[in-house]
């Protein structure tokens, strides 16, 4: 079987750190590539800031539609959502309900959501906390690799409609007047990326299958909105909405940090508590689920 | 490298795994017999450092006292007993990625996984999705992915399990290869006696978290006696007789009869007990090797032990 042992001892320096984990995180960040499917999603998953950028070259003026050219009517009194001028533009595809959160929450449930409860079926586990790393360590890097995933929707493509939007404007206005609130909006997109992701890593790490924790996640996020919704509607008080949906807890953070005007009567402080609350109670579940012990059982 | 425990105590909860267990694992291939629960899966995973002991250490000579668990890693490779491998990946890229998670740079760990998979026996399938595997090759990929990052010691948890005889036999054939031929110190966990004596050179029989017998292969089977079945015909008294006054012996049924015999008894004094009785032997069969009476007798006592049973036997013999 083996025919002669060709077997050579091995001469290197370790790596430590995250150069021992960037590996894990940076499979994690491209499994969505090794099917078709994957890459089918990720391209669908980026349509929305497809759409804006061509709403933005019709705006800009760089295609004229009609007889009398769409810009000429797009450019009176633009609301805040449609106007490039106003940083809200180009996050707005990002955070609204829909499409932003449909294609938010179809990107994460294949990736972010199944990454450790996927490892957990082939008891894959086993084979990793055998190895030099912890299991935090491993957590880690699931969560970063999804992180740097869904960021690159989230967080990159507001950026590139944005630096689209400063090339293509005709002067340096546009830069001028949103850089500043600009920076501070992707500081806070990122930071609720990673907030989202964390939390799905952490859905992933509690679920027994991949398939429970794609459920868990989506119900986390579909069902806090529709209890949200429905709540502040019935009790009519708008700020249980931020206090009781993930996903405008995130909105109304992102919001607040940026600067950006909140659409409605929201409590920032609600939607804080909220997301925290749900991190660390995710978070002791799941520090029980991954002690080794429970891996090698 | 030597692995030495001791006094080593593991509780889960209320119960106690490993009881006060000091055992030195000597460079070579060591086979860690016992019976389900008895403390072998404790005791590996204490020697990786993922099971922290109520009392006791655990010492690795060649390494510095008190070495952090991933320190410890570096120098181990482990093959469990579970079928595992990562989600989609080829073997290529799990054994790779794993090389990588024991600190391998990347051209390294490339390099290597290549290697291990060619030592193996996968090198025609390392870009295959693991998950497509038979349960031989999955066996092999997960030692590949053991050999990785040239461990020193080897911590195999049930090598053979679910392989059939010709994978069977290419397993122990690859881990005598690793031991006696590339020096590496092998822990060959196991309830599959033949394979220790395949493969090991001593053996530690655990049994309800304590050691109940130690020693190289030979010093544990001196002495030990081993069990033969015997069919003569005629079956007669006196060919009983005949094996009775040279061996331990017994009579059961249908001409049948049981005898114990040392390990410098050669079968041919059996044919020849047995003809000078004036029978003539039909049929001798090893019921049970030496090993295996050094096992039963180690956990005797708790039901374990396999003798002649009460219908195996012959009525007034």
């Amino acid at each position: 079987m083996s025919q002669s042992l060709r077997y050579r001892a091995l001469e290197c320096e370790r790596v430590h750190g995250l150069a021992r984990l960037w590996p894990l995180a940076r499979q994690e960040m491209t499994a969505l590539f090794r099917t078709k499917w994957g890459v089918a999603l990720f391209f669908f998953c980026l349509f929305p800031s497809l759409g804006r950028l061509v709403m933005l070259m019709i705006i800009l003026g760089v295609v004229d539609f009609g007889p009398r050219g769409l810009r000429g009517r797009m450019s009176q009194s633009l609301p805040d959502e449609v106007n490039p001028e106003r940083v809200t533009f180009y996050f707005e595809t990002a955070l609204s309900t829909m499409p932003g959160m449909v294609f938010f929450l179809m990107l994460t449930s294949v990736v972010v959501s199944r990454s450790i409860a996927r490892d957990r079926a082939t008891n894959g586990l086993e084979l990793y906390w055998t190895r030099g790393i912890t299991p935090w360590g491993y957590v880690f890097a699931k969560w970063l690799g999804g992180f740097l995933l869904t960021a690159s929707m989230m967080v990159v493509m507001p950026f590139v409609l944005w630096c689209a939007a400063v090339l293509l404007a005709e002067d340096w206005s546009l830069l001028i007047n949103t850089a500043g609130k600009m920076a501070m909006g992707l500081l806070g997109m990122t930071i609720m990326t990673a907030i989202w992701t964390g939390i799905g890593t952490l859905v992933s790490a509690v679920a027994s299958t991949a398939n429970l924790a794609m459920v868990l996640w989506s119900i986390l996020l579909v069902g806090s909105s529709a209890v949200g919704f429905i709540l502040s509607k019935v009790l009519g008080d708008p700020e249980l909405k931020s206090c009781l949906s993930f996903w405008d807890a995130g909105r109304v953070i992102l919001r607040d940090f940026a600067s950006l005007p909140q659409r409605m009567e929201v409590s920032v402080l609600g939607a804080y508590a909220m997301l925290l609350s749900v991190a660390a109670l995710l978070a002791l579940v799941a520090w029980r689920r991954m002690r080794v012990v429970e891996a090698l059982q | 490298m030597s692995l030495h425990l001791e006094n080593l105590t593991i509780r889960y909860g209320d119960f106690v795994a490993v009881d006060d267990l000091t055992v030195t694992f000597e460079q070579g291939s060591v086979g860690l017999l016992g019976r389900n629960g008895a403390g072998k899966s404790s005791v590996l995973k204490s020697l990786l450092g993922l099971v922290k002991p109520v009392r006791g250490t655990v010492k690795f000579r060649g390494l510095a006292q008190g070495a952090s668990p991933s320190v410890i890693r570096e120098h181990v490779g482990y093959m469990p007993e579970r079928d595992a491998h990562l989600p989609q990946a080829t073997a290529f890229e799990m054994v790779s990625m794993l090389g990588m998670l024991s600190g391998l740079p990347r051209r390294d760990a490339w390099r290597r996984a290549h290697e291990v998979l060619y030592l193996v026996g996968l090198e025609e399938q390392r870009y295959r999705a693991v998950s497509g595997y038979s349960a031989g090759m999955r066996q092999k990929a997960k030692l590949a992915a053991a050999l990785v990052h040239d461990p020193q010691v080897l911590f195999l948890d049930e090598p053979t399990n679910g392989l059939d005889p010709a994978g069977r036999t290419e397993m122990l054939q690859l881990v005598r290869q690793l031991s006696r031929d590339l020096g590496k110190s092998i822990v060959f966990s196991t309830h599959i006696l033949q394979d220790v004596e395949a493969v090991c050179d001593s053996a530690v029989v655990m049994e309800r978290g304590r050691v109940a017998a130690q020693g190289d292969l030979q010093s544990l089977t001196a002495g030990v006696e081993r069990e033969y079945r015997l069919r003569s015909d005629p079956a007669s008294a006196e060919v009983l007789a005949s094996l009775q006054a040279r061996w331990r012996a017994e009579a059961l049924k249908d001409g049948r009869y049981a005898v114990w015999l040392a390990e410098d008894v050669e079968t041919n004094d059996v044919f020849a007990a047995v003809r000078a009785a004036g029978g003539n032997v039909r049929s001798l069969t090893l019921k049970r090797r030496s090993l295996e009476e050094v096992f039963l007798s180690a956990v005797r006592g708790d039901g374990a032990e396999e003798t002649p049973g009460p219908d195996d036997k012959e009525q007034g013999s």
